[in-house]
Order: structure tokens, then sequence, then C-alpha cells
């Protein structure tokens, strides 16, 4: 008896540790929208979120002072990072989250967010021996109503489980996930559309890491080699996130961008030294010439979806062989690295019938790719750069400058040139296009701290597409803006006003004769008001406002969040309330949405409706993590009434 | 009528004749949760009745409201009205939602702001203050972006009563002129 009242008050009474989990969430969410501020992706957000909660399982042991372990704060700038390590060499341990705040670079909003990923303990050394065994088990359900496709083959629910496994040097795991519309399982052997393992080794000699199966990596600036999050989404981010190399075990879910095979990464004395394999299956929309005797490929499907019968018939059906080299060596000031990477496809790729925007699209069945990089540092001014060169053919390369003039005020500028026709397969380079080619562009910002607690930033993006893109059949100029004014009164309330321009051309709608362009220009207007009435209730007020122009009308939103943490029990709830209105899908409005754990949601909002949603967590100490999130979007006419939407989220974590 | 912690409200209010009648009834409850945080929730009852070939519409719902006092000079609120989906009744009702805050920027000036939206309609921000340049006399005004309309009211205090007065512009209507007697009864 005495047992079971121990594990009823195990169960239903918090930990120490509950409360500052329960603010992560928002943090996530705050630092996500503004890295991930023009990016409708939601993969993209929720590789962010991924890595977050991976430096919350494991937070970064700041005392430690290891350059190594402080980058694992991707999302801080090279100039935070010495900072950091400068800080901590000459005046020794850190204690409190408010000694970050008072350290060169940063300052209480950027102190206060980072507090969840750090820990202030003392100096343990390296954490891979130390490392216990444990398992983590996460395990997501989806169902969303009515469902997009109703002649899908599979059932409208996706299931998304991730597990993960250490052991002192080993760690590994995997993931498998069904999509709405897909099968459960397909194949032979049967297994899940999409299954990920690997196994990973890491050690503290020359040899650092070995990853089996399935991984990722990032060399450089991201031109050639980038699984990852693409960086640099956010015109006014104080940093751009320069260095940064890594192979890493492949946890998302995009079906096609990551590795199979093995990798390997050196480090002796002042060099690292990469080398990876793979031999991939990807998905490929195939066609056959003419006289029907050769196969090849049409196009390239990068969604992972396999609902319907041309893309279920285009899973797996190309493979890919790939390889790559990378070097680095680190100097006084300076970091340079090499990078030699190459893809070759079983069947070659080419169009039957091009039309003038695909005349650069890759074509052949081979794409090597030579980089080299640098990034040096001289006091407060930050230089780094990369070029990327398909052999004798066309390039990628960006030069950029950060720069602080002073503790309260910073400065980056970049320059882009990603010429029509470079191609590069896995890689997602600094500001690139959604292809990763045909863009040239100039980008500048700078954040000041223009009074306590009052912070203001600014941006601009000037970019020319050399060539034909989508829905654009004529060379182009794109301009987008973005002034931020942050201010933070006390621990307890954010003010936040965000506004943005751009002027953008698109093609005309005559279906006649050749098709002549327009230039759109939009606006937006973002106003949030957070308040923390009390340790477990936050409130949160936005308005939004959007004009597209010439065709898009105006767009409008008023949303309030509030959430709030159970004191006796450990339970959270999220509540969401929002109207909004727009004339048009143009002038359509993305509002970031807090989600299951590792995932997030970025539902385009348009015409007249609500959008609300209710999401409950239950968490028993280390031991499991329960969310449900129930969220509805109903138009206000009738004759919109197809749009209408259900959803139904379901989440389990468990540590074990 | 205070019941407890709570307070305990009833309305309602009838409009219209034989031919056009709407009628609507709520009852309310309203809780201080904490020393700085109140909250109140109201269940509605609308009735519509149209003569001739028109349904009666009937529509049952609620709204709910918080209420925040971070200092004694600082208020902020947030009332959501029918968060219940339309797909729940037969009949369509709109919802809105407000949120605002009010400030003593002195012991005699109140200003306040709110933004208030509907579902079908814009967004409509609102700004406001107060002025007591005595203690009998208020002075308002105000400005909504919905209509683009400026307001401007006088108000004086008596022992027994309250007079107000006021008047409001509009693109279409022009201005539009009120005034108020409240009665003090003790």
């Amino acid at each position: 008896m005495k047992k079971l009242k121990l594990i009823i008050v195990f169960i239903l009474f918090p930990s120490g540790s509950f409360s500052q989990e329960e603010n992560v969430s928002e943090i996530i969410a705050s630092i996500a929208e503004e890295l991930a501020d023009d990016e409708t992706n939601p993969e993209a957000a929720g590789i962010f979120a991924e890595k977050l909660y991976d430096l919350i399982e494991k937070p970064v042991r700041v005392n430690s002072a290891e350059e190594s372990e402080l980058s694992r704060l991707f999302f801080l700038t090279d100039f935070q990072i010495k900072a950091l390590a400068d800080y901590i060499h000459s005046s020794g341990r850190i204690y409190s989250i408010y000694e970050v705040a008072s350290i060169p670079g940063f300052n209480t909003d950027l102190a206060r967010m980072i507090s969840p990923f750090l820990s202030l303990g003392p100096e343990t050394g390296s954490g891979s021996d130390s490392t216990p065994p444990g398992s983590v088990l996460l395990s997501s359900f989806s169902l969303r109503s009515p469902a997009s496709d109703t002649s899908a083959p599979g059932p409208p629910w996706k299931l998304l489980t991730r597990y993960k496994f250490t052991a002192g040097r080993f760690s590994g795991g995997f993931t498998a996930e069904k999509d709405a519309g897909e099968l459960l399982f397909t194949g032979k052997p049967p297994l899940p559309d999409f299954f990920s393992a690997s196994l990973t080794w890491t050690g503290k000699g020359i040899i650092r890491k070995v990853i089996a199966g399935d991984f990722g990596a990032r060399f450089g600036m991201g031109t050639s080699i980038n699984t990852g999050l693409m960086t640099g989404l956010s015109l006014t981010q104080s940093g751009y996130l320069s260095g940064g190399d890594e192979i890493r075990s492949y946890t998302s879910t995009d079906e096609n961008i990551f590795f199979r095979g093995v990798a390997i990464q050196l480090k002796s004395g002042r060099s690292g030294f990469t080398v990876f394999s793979s031999i991939n299956r990807i998905d490929a929309t195939t066609d056959t010439t003419d006289n029907g005797k050769e196969i090849f490929i049409d196009t390239f499907q990068r969604t992972g979806l396999h609902n319907t019968k041309t893309s279920v018939a285009g899973k797996d059906a190309l493979t890919e062989y790939c390889y790559g080299i990378n070097a680095t060596s680190d100097f006084k000031y300076f970091r340079l690295g090499v990078l030699w990477t190459g893809s070759r496809f079983s069947l070659p790729v080419r169009k039957n019938d091009p039309v003038p925007e695909d005349i650069y699209d890759f074509t052949g069945t081979v794409n090597t790719t030579a980089t080299a990089y640098y990034k040096a540092i001289f006091g407060r001014i930050l230089f780094y750069g990369e070029i990327s060169s398909n052999p004798g053919q066309r390039i990628a390369s960006i030069q950029g400058l950060s720069f602080r003039p002073s503790d309260r005020l910073s400065m980056n500028v970049l320059y882009r040139d990603y010429n029509p026709g470079f191609k590069s397969f896995h890689g997602r380079g600094l500001f690139s296009s959604s292809a990763g080619d045909n863009i040239r562009g100039v980008f500048a910002n700078f954040t000041y701290e223009a009074a306590r607690h009052m912070f203001l930033s600014a941006g601009c993006d000037l970019r020319i597409n050399p060539w034909l893109k989508y829905r654009c059949s004529a060379p182009s100029l794109a301009v987008k803006r973005e002034l931020r004014l942050k201010y933070l009164p006390s621990d307890k309330v954010t003010l936040e006003a965000v506004y943005n321009s751009g002027k953008s051309a698109l093609n005309r709608q005559e279906t006649i004769g050749i098709r002549k362009q327009e230039t759109i220009n939009s606006k937006s207007i973002k106003c949030v008001f957070k308040y923390f009435p009390a340790d477990n209730l936050s409130i949160t007020t936005r308005i939004d406002y959007k004009s597209v122009q010439p065709a898009g009308g105006r767009g409008m939103l008023l949303l309030q969040d509030i959430s709030y943490r159970f004191a006796k029990i450990p339970v959270s709830v999220w509540f969401r309330y929002s109207i909004f209105t727009t004339d048009s899908w143009d002038s359509r409005l993305y509002v970031y949405e807090n989600d299951l754990l590792n995932s997030f949601s970025i539902p385009a909002l348009s015409g007249e409706g609500s959008r609300s949603y209710i999401m409950i967590a239950w968490k028993a100490k280390k031991l499991i993590n329960l969310r449900i999130k129930y969220g509805i979007t109903e138009m206000a006419r009738e004759s919109e009434s197809e749009k209408n939407t259900k959803e139904l989220k379901m989440q389990v974590k468990m540590w074990f | 009528m205070p019941a407890g912690n709570a307070g305990l409200g009833v309305v309602y209010s009838h409009f219209g004749y034989k031919d056009l009648m709407r009628h609507s009834a709520g009852l309310a409850c309203g809780l201080k949760l904490s020393e700085k945080i109140s909250a109140g929730i109201q269940t509605d009852f609308f009735a519509e009745k149209t003569a001739g070939e028109y349904d009666e519409r009937r529509s049952l719902t609620f709204e709910a409201g918080i209420l925040i006092t971070p200092s004694e000079k600082i208020n902020v609120g947030i009332h959501l009205f029918n968060p219940v989906p339309n797909s729940l009744r037969k009949n369509y009702l709109p919802s809105s939602l407000r949120a605002g805050a009010g400030i003593w920027l002195s012991s005699s000036l109140f200003a306040c702001a709110e933004a208030e939206m509907s579902t079908g309609r814009n967004i409509d921000l609102k700004a406001g203050f107060e002025y007591e340049p005595s203690e009998t006399i208020k002075i308002r005004g105000g400005f909504s972006s919905e209509n683009t309309s400026f307001s401007f009211g006088i108000g004086y205090l008596m022992k027994f009563a309250q007079l107000d007065l006021g008047f409001v512009t509009h693109e279409m209507l022009g201005v539009t002129s009120s005034a108020s007697i409240i009665f003090r009864l003790r």
C-alpha cells in the first residue's frame, strides 16, 4: 500500500524542473518564429525545434568553455561563442543566468531565452563517457478532418515514432513515419513508408565520431552540403551561423535529403577530417525517350508524400551514390576548410520538352562539387566566405562580414551569387533560393540596444534572379525589408512590433502571348504583447495586418493565447483563439502554433474565419509526457465551408 | 449578487415588436482568482423571431473574460464571445475577441487602448482617454479605426446622478450625439 501511495505521488505531482520545461515551448516558439520568419515550410521549423529539444535533453556545459561544446548553441553567433569562452577563461565559472546577461554580446532577453539550454554546473570534462544509459521513445499521431485527398491509398492519419538510446560512447535510434494517406507498411519486407536508423560511436582521440546508417551533415556555409536547417532566414537575426561543421545521426523526416552509409570524423590537433559515403534511394518521376528505349528522370520528388498514384510510382525510383571528403585547419585567427563531394545517379536526369525556365537545370548522371571556405576573426570583425563550383561549370559564392563596433550594436553584410546552373543536391546555402541556384544579392542588417531593455533591429535584402524562375518568365528583382522593435520593461512583459515590406515580380495572368510581369508589393505589421501575470500563467495578444498590391488586398488577424500550468498537478494547458479576415489567398497570414514536442504547426489563414486550439500536456517526472491537441479552423461564410478543418494530435514521450 | 468569493449576475434584453423580435438572456458568474486576476463567464441565449416564412433562430453559447491588474494604475482585459464552433449549432453566430489595456497616466488622466475583431469583420483598433479637470467634470475623447470614427464626451457628476453627453463621428453618417443620466440610489 505504501509503495502504491509513493507511485501515485510520483505520477501526480510535478518535479522541480517542471516549470522550466513548461516555459520551453514558449521560448522555442519565439526563437523559431524569429529565425524562420520567412520560412513557410513546417519541416524547417520542425528541424529547428528538434535541435532545441536535443539541447534541453543534454544542456550545454557552459563552464567547460570548450568551443566545440559552446558551439552546440547553434543559434548564437561566432562573436557570442567567443565572448562566452573568453569570459569564462578570464572570470572563472558562471553561476547564474544574470551573469550571462552581463557578457558583451548578450542581454537580458537573450540570456532568458537560452537559459533552458545551459547547464551552469562545474566543469566535468567531456560528457560522452559519463552519459548514463537511457532511452527515449516518442510517438505522435495526428488526424485531420476532412482528409485532403479521399482517394489516397492509405488511412488519413499520420504516425511518427522516434526511438533514441545512449549507452556510454554509443548512441543510436530509429525514426519511422507514415504521412496522411500513405499505407502504413509498404515494400518487402514490409516497413513503414519512411524508416531511418543509425548507430553512432563518439570518441575523444583522433577518431571523434563514426556513424553507420542514416546521417546528416553540414560543412562550411552549406552551399555544397547542409542537410539541416537553412540558416539566415530572418532579416533581423543578429548574426549568421558561419561555421559549425558536423555530421550527426539523422532523425528528421525529410525523406530525400539525408545520406545512408558511413561517416567518419577525425581530429588531430588543429586539423579536422571528415569522410563519408552513401547509397540511398530517393523519389523521382521517370519518363522515357520518344522511341521508348531509355528511361530517365524527369523531376525529383521532394515532398516525401506517397499518397497518390504518381507519387507512389516515384517512391525510391532513383539510387543516388554520394561521397564527400572534408578537411579543416584552425589557425590563430582563422579557420580554413575544403570539401569535395559528388553524386551519381542510377538513371540520367533530363527533360523531354524543356521550356526556357529549365535551360540551366541539371542533366546527366554525375554531379561533383568542390568547395573552399574560411572564417577569420580580427578583433570585433568577423569575415567569412565560401566558394563552391561544379568543376568547369557554374559557381556559388558567399562573402560575409559581421561587425560589432560596440557591445550594443552589431552589423552584418553578406553578398552571395548562386549562378544559374550551379547544382548541389544536398546543399542549403545562406540566403539561397529554394532551388539553390539562380540568385544574386546583397543583404545587410543591424541590431542596436537603443535603450535599457529596448532593442531595435532592421534588415534589407536585395536579390536579383538573373534567369527565369517559377511564376516569373523574365529576369527579375526582389527586395525585402524588416524593422523590429522589442521592449522588455520587466521580466514579465514583452512588447514587440515588426514591420515588413517587400517587392517582387510575378507573371501577369494573361493566357496568350508573351507573359509580362507585374510588381507585387506587400507590407505587413505585427504587434505582440506578452505578459506573465504569475509564474504559471502567460498571456499573449497579437495583431497582424498585411497588405498585398495590386491584386491581393488586405489581411488582418487578432490572436489571443493563454497558457496555464496547474500548481498541484503536472498538467499544463495552452489555449488559442484567433479571428482573421483576408481578401485573397495572396494576403494570407501565417501564424506559428505551439504544437506537439519536436514539431510545429504553421497554418496559412485565408478567407474570413477563426482558428482556435487547445492543448493539454501531462508529465510525470522524467518518465512520461503526454500531449493532446485539438484545433479547429472555421470559416464565417458558408461558401467557404470547404476550408473548415479539425485536427486531433496525440503524443507520448517516454524515458526509460 | 454576492455568492461567497464569486459574484452572480443575470441579464435579459428584449428588442423589437411582433414581426421582428429579439430576446437575449444570460447568467453570469465572476470570480477573483488571485490578488491581481479576476475572471468571469456568462452563458448566453439568443432568440430571434421574424414574421412570415422565416424560421425562429435560437442560439446558446457563452462568453468569458479575464481582468488583470498588474499594478494599481494598470488594467489589462481580454474578452472572448462565442468560442463555440458553429458546426455544433444550427444557426451561424459570429464570434468576437477583444483585448485591451488602460493606464492612469496621472491622478486625473486615464488612457486606454483596445483591439477588437469579429468573424467576418475587419479589426477595430480603439484608443481613448478620460481627463478630470475637477472632481465633478470629466472630459473624454476617443478614436476607432472602424469607419475612422472620432468621439468626444463630457460628464458632470452630481450628488445623486451623473450626466453624460457624447458625440461620435462616422464616415458616412456624420455626427451622432447622445445623452444619458445615471441616478444613484443609496
